[in-house]
C-alpha cells in the first residue's frame, strides 16, 4: 500500500497551531495536526466542584512535573528561577491561560534601532497589525477602544466588568497620574461565535468551564475541523525526519496505543512552544543535522526568554469581591513600558490587576502566621480574606544566548522520548526592572488604599510564557528561521510559536504569537506554488 | 477517636465569637481529615492518641489550645499538619461559605454578576496623550 503523504502536518494543537490550521484550511489542502493531548471536557474543569480551589494546586497545576499527565512531558528545570508553566490538550496552554491579550507596541518590533540592545525584528507592527485583528475576530478579543498606549485598534467585545476591586485599583493609578486600562482580553464578555458570555467564575486559570475564554479548543478548532483539518490527538511526535533532499519529509509519532506510526507530509509545521519546539528540533538530529534538526546557525534552544514576573499584593480595610470575575484580566498599566534613560534599565514593563483569592488560599496563605490557629483565627482570616488586590509585573526579558533549552542527559517522558532540560540566569537588568516595578507596585496600591503590601519577586512559577529559542532574521547564521516563519536550513519547515521571537516585549505573548502564526500562512497560501524554490 | 479529633479541630478553628462561623469541630469533617491524611496516618494518629492521653475531651478550651502548643515539642509536624489540611476542608464547607457571605457552591454553573467599573478615571488617562514610541 502506498504510504500516506499529507500535503500539511502541523505538529501541536495550542495556540500557534490551531490558528494556523484554520487560517490553512482554505486551501483545501489535506491537513493533519498531531497533538500529544486530548480534547478536554469543560465538566472536568475545577470551578464544577466544591475543592475548585486545590484542584488548581493539583491535576490542573501550572507545573508539568507536578500534574504528571500521560500528556504532559517532564521539563528540567532545576537550573532556572523560573519554571516551566504549560498545559497539553487540544488548545494547549490557552486551557490554562488566563486570557489577558495585549499586543505587542511598534517600538518592540524595533528594539536595536531605538535602544540599541538584542535585534529588530524583521517584520513591523503595521505589518503584523491585519493579523491581530483577524485574530481579535476569532478569539474574541473583550477591551475598551482609545488606550492611548497603543495605535487605535478595534476590541470586538466589551470590556470584563471592572467590579469594586478594579475601580478601586484604578483610582490608585489614577490619583498618581499613571496610566491604566481595561486590559484586552480573550473572553467572550458577550455570546460570540457560539460561544456563552462569561459569567465570572473567576478561576479562568484551571479552565473556563462555561466556554467564554478563547481557549483554542473551542475558538479556532471547532471551526478548522469543520473545515476539514484532520486533528489527531494523543500523538506524540518523537521526531521530524528528513529526505535525500535535505527537506522534511515526515515525522515519526507515538500513537495512543503506544505505537510507533510515521506520517509522511509535503510540508512540516513546528508549533509546540517555546520548550517544546526545540526540544523536537534537538530531537531530530540526524547525519544532515547532527546538532539537531534547521540547527546550522546553533541557535535552537539558545536565547530562551520568559517574562520575569513579579507578584504585588495589598491588603484593603474593605471587602472588594475579589473572587468575582476573571482571575487575571480587569486592568492593564503600561506607565512604564517605553525605554527611560533616566532609569537603571533599558526597555520597561506592564502591570496587569489581579483578582483577590478565595477562601481557601487565603487560609494557606496565612499559614505562615498571617492567620494563626486557636481563638484568633477567625479576626485574622477576616482582615485577609476578600480584602486583597494586586498586580503582576511583566518585565521584558532580553534575548541572551546562555539561557537555554537542550536535551536532559537522562530525564524521558511517558514515551521513553529526552525531555527538555532549561538552563536560565535572570539578567541585571531583568532584576532592576523587577525592583524598580515591586516598588512603583507598592506605591500604586498605596495610592489605591491598601494598608499592607508584600511581594514576591521574581514569582518562581511565572514560566509561561515561553520565547526565542528558534527566533526569526534575515541572516541565517544569526537565526533559524527567516520572516515568514520559514526555516534557513530545511526550505519546507515552517516554525510558527513563540520561539520565533526575537524579542519578548513586555506584555503577554499569545496574540502576538497567533499573528505570526496567521501572517506566516498567509505567506504561505500566497506563494504556494514556489515556496520551497 | 473522631471525637478527640472532633475536638482537635474544633480548638484549631473554633466558632467565631459572632456565631456566625460555625467551629471545624461541629461540621462533620473528622472522616474526611483523616481521608486527606491518609499518606500521613502515623502522625495523625499518634497525635489524637496523645490528646486523648492528656485528657482533651475534658479540658477546657485554653487547656486544649495548651495541649496542642506543647505537641510542638512531643508531637512535631502534627498540628501544622492537621491544621492546613483542616483549612482546605473548612473554607469550601457550605455553612462556612455562607458565614462568608459567599454562595455555598462552586462558581460553576452561576458565577457571579459583575459591575462594569467607572470609566471615567480613563478620561484623565486619555486627556495626557499617546505614550508609545512610534516603531
Ligand atoms: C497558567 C498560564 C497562564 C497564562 N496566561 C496567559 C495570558 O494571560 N496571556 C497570554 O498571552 N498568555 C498566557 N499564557 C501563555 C500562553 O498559554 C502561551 O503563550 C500559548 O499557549 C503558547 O502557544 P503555543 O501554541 O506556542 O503553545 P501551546 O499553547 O503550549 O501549545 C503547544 C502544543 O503542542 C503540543 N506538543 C508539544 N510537543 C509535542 C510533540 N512532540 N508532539 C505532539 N504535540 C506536542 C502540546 O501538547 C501543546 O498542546 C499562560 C500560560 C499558562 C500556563
Ligand atoms: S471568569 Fe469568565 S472566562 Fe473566566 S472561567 Fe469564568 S466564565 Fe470563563
Amino acid at each position: 500500500m502506498a504510504e500516506d503523504v499529507a500535503d500539511v502536518v502541523i505538529i501541536g494543537a495550542g495556540a500557534a497551531g490551531a490558528a494556523v490550521a484554520w487560517s490553512l484550511a482554505e486551501t483545501r489542502m489535506r491537513i493533519v495536526c498531531l497533538e500529544q493531548g486530548g480534547w478536554m471536557a469543560p465538566t472536568d474543569y475545577p470551578s464544577n466542584r466544591p475543592d475548585w480551589e486545590m484542584q488548581g494546586l493539583g491535576p490542573f497545576g501550572f507545573s508539568p512535573n507536578t500534574r504528571q499527565r500521560r500528556e504532559d512531558y517532564p521539563v528540567n528545570d532545576d537550573d532556572s528561577p523560573i519554571k516551566i508553566s504549560n498545559f497539553n490538550a487540544v488548545g494547549g496552554s490557552t486551557i490554562l491561560y488566563a486570557a489577558h491579550f495585549p499586543r505587542l507596541h511598534p517600538s518592540d518590533f524595533r528594539v536595536k534601532s531605538l535602544d540599541g540592545v538584542a535585534d529588530d525584528w524583521p517584520l513591523d507592527y503595521a505589518g503584523l497589525e491585519p493579523f491581530y485583528d483577524m485574530n481579535a475576530k476569532m478569539m474574541g478579543v473583550a477591551g475598551l477602544a482609545g488606550d492611548p498606549a497603543y495605535p487605535p485598534k478595534e476590541p470586538t467585545l466589551p470590556h470584563v466588568p471592572l467590579g469594586k476591586l478594579g475601580d478601586t485599583l484604578a483610582q490608585g493609578f489614577d490619583r498618581l497620574g499613571w496610566h491604566v486600562w481595561p486590559s484586552d482580553s480573550a473572553i467572550a464578555t458577550a455570546e460570540h461565535a457560539g460561544r456563552a458570555p462569561c459569567v465570572n467564575l473567576g478561576p479562568c486559570v484551571t479552565g473556563c468551564a462555561q466556554g467564554a475564554k478563547g481557549s483554542t479548543d473551542v475558538t479556532y478548532w471547532p471551526v478548522a475541523v469543520r473545515e476539514g483539518v484532520e486533528l489527531r490527538t494523543h500523538c506524540r511526535v518523537r521526531e521530524i525526519t528528513v529526505g535525500a533532499d535535505g527537506l522534511a519529509d515526515g515525522v515519526v509519532y507515538v500513537d495512543a496505543e503506544g505505537n510507533e506510526q510515521r506520517q509522511r507530509a509535503e510540508m512540516v509545521i513546528v508549533a509546540c512552544n517555546g520548550v517544546g519546539t526545540p526540544r523536537l528540533l534537538l530531537n531530530s538530529a540526524s547525519s544532515q543535522f547532527p546538532d539537531g534538526l534547521a540547527n546550522r546557525s546553533g541557535l535552537v534552544g539558545k536565547n530562551l526568554m520568559f517574562h520575569p514576573y513579579a507578584l504585588v499584593t495589598g491588603w484593603f480595610p474593605e471587602r472588594l469581591e475579589g473572587y468575582k470575575g476573571p482571575a487575571g484580566c480587569s486592568l492593564i498599566s503600561q506607565e512604564f513600558y517605553e525605554t527611560d534613560p533616566a532609569r537603571e534599565f533599558v526597555r520597561g514593563y506592564s502591570f496587569e490587576m489581579l483578582r483577590g483569592d478565595g477562601p481557601v488560599r487565603t487560609a494557606l496563605q496565612g499559614l505562615a502566621g498571617k492567620v494563626p490557629w486557636g481563638a484568633e483565627h477567625h479576626a485574622a482570616f477576616s482582615t485577609r480574606f476578600d480584602k486583597n488586590a494586586g498586580m503582576v509585573i511583566i518585565c521584558e526579558d532580553l534575548p541572551e544566548e546562555h539561557n537555554t533549552v537542550t536535551l536532559d542527559p537522562a530525564l524521558k517522558d511517558a514515551d521513553g522520548i529526552p525531555a527538555p532540560k532549561i538552563t536560565y540566569r535572570l539578567s541585571d537588568n531583568s532584576l532592576k526592572m523587577l525592583d524598580h516595578a515591586v516598588a512603583r507596585g507598592k506605591e500604586v496600591l498605596e495610592a489605591a488604599g491598601a494598608v499592607e503590601t508584600d511581594a514576591l519577586s521574581p514569582l518562581p512559577p511565572a514560566g509561561w510564557h515561553l520565547m526565542g529559542t528558534a527566533r526569526m532574521g534575515t541572516d541565517s547564521a544569526r537565526s533559524v528561521v527567516d520572516a515568514h516563519g520559514q526555516s534557513h536550513d530545511v526550505r519546507n519547515l515552517f516554525i510558527v510559536d513563540g520561539s520565533i521571537f526575537v524579542t519578548s516585549g513586555g506584555v503577554n505573548p499569545t496574540n502576538t504569537i497567533q499573528a505570526l502564526a496567521l501572517y506566516i500562512a498567509d505567506h504561505i497560501k500566497r506563494n504556494l506554488t514556489t515556496l520551497f524554490d | 477517636m473522631d471525637d478527640v479529633l472532633d475536638a482537635i479541630l474544633e480548638t484549631l478553628i473554633p466558632a467565631s465569637a459572632d456565631g456566625n462561623m460555625p467551629s471545624a469541630g461541629s461540621l462533620g469533617i473528622a472522616g474526611d481529615v483523616r481521608r486527606e491524611l491518609a499518606a500521613f496516618a502515623a502522625l495523625l494518629e499518634s497525635g489524637v492518641a496523645a490528646a486523648e492521653e492528656a485528657g482533651f475531651d475534658s479540658q477546657s478550651a485554653d487547656e486544649r489550645a495548651n495541649c496542642l502548643r506543647g505537641f510542638e515539642a512531643t508531637q512535631p509536624g502534627f498540628v501544622p499538619t492537621v491544621y492546613m489540611t483542616l483549612c482546605t476542608l473548612y473554607y469550601r464547607h457550605p455553612q462556612v461559605l455562607v458565614g462568608l457571605g459567599l454562595p455555598a457552591r462552586p462558581p460553576f454553573p452561576e458565577g457571579y454578576p459583575l459591575e462594569g467599573g467607572d470609566l471615567t478615571v480613563f478620561e484623565a488617562v486619555v486627556a495626557r496623550g499617546p505614550i508609545f514610541r512610534a516603531g
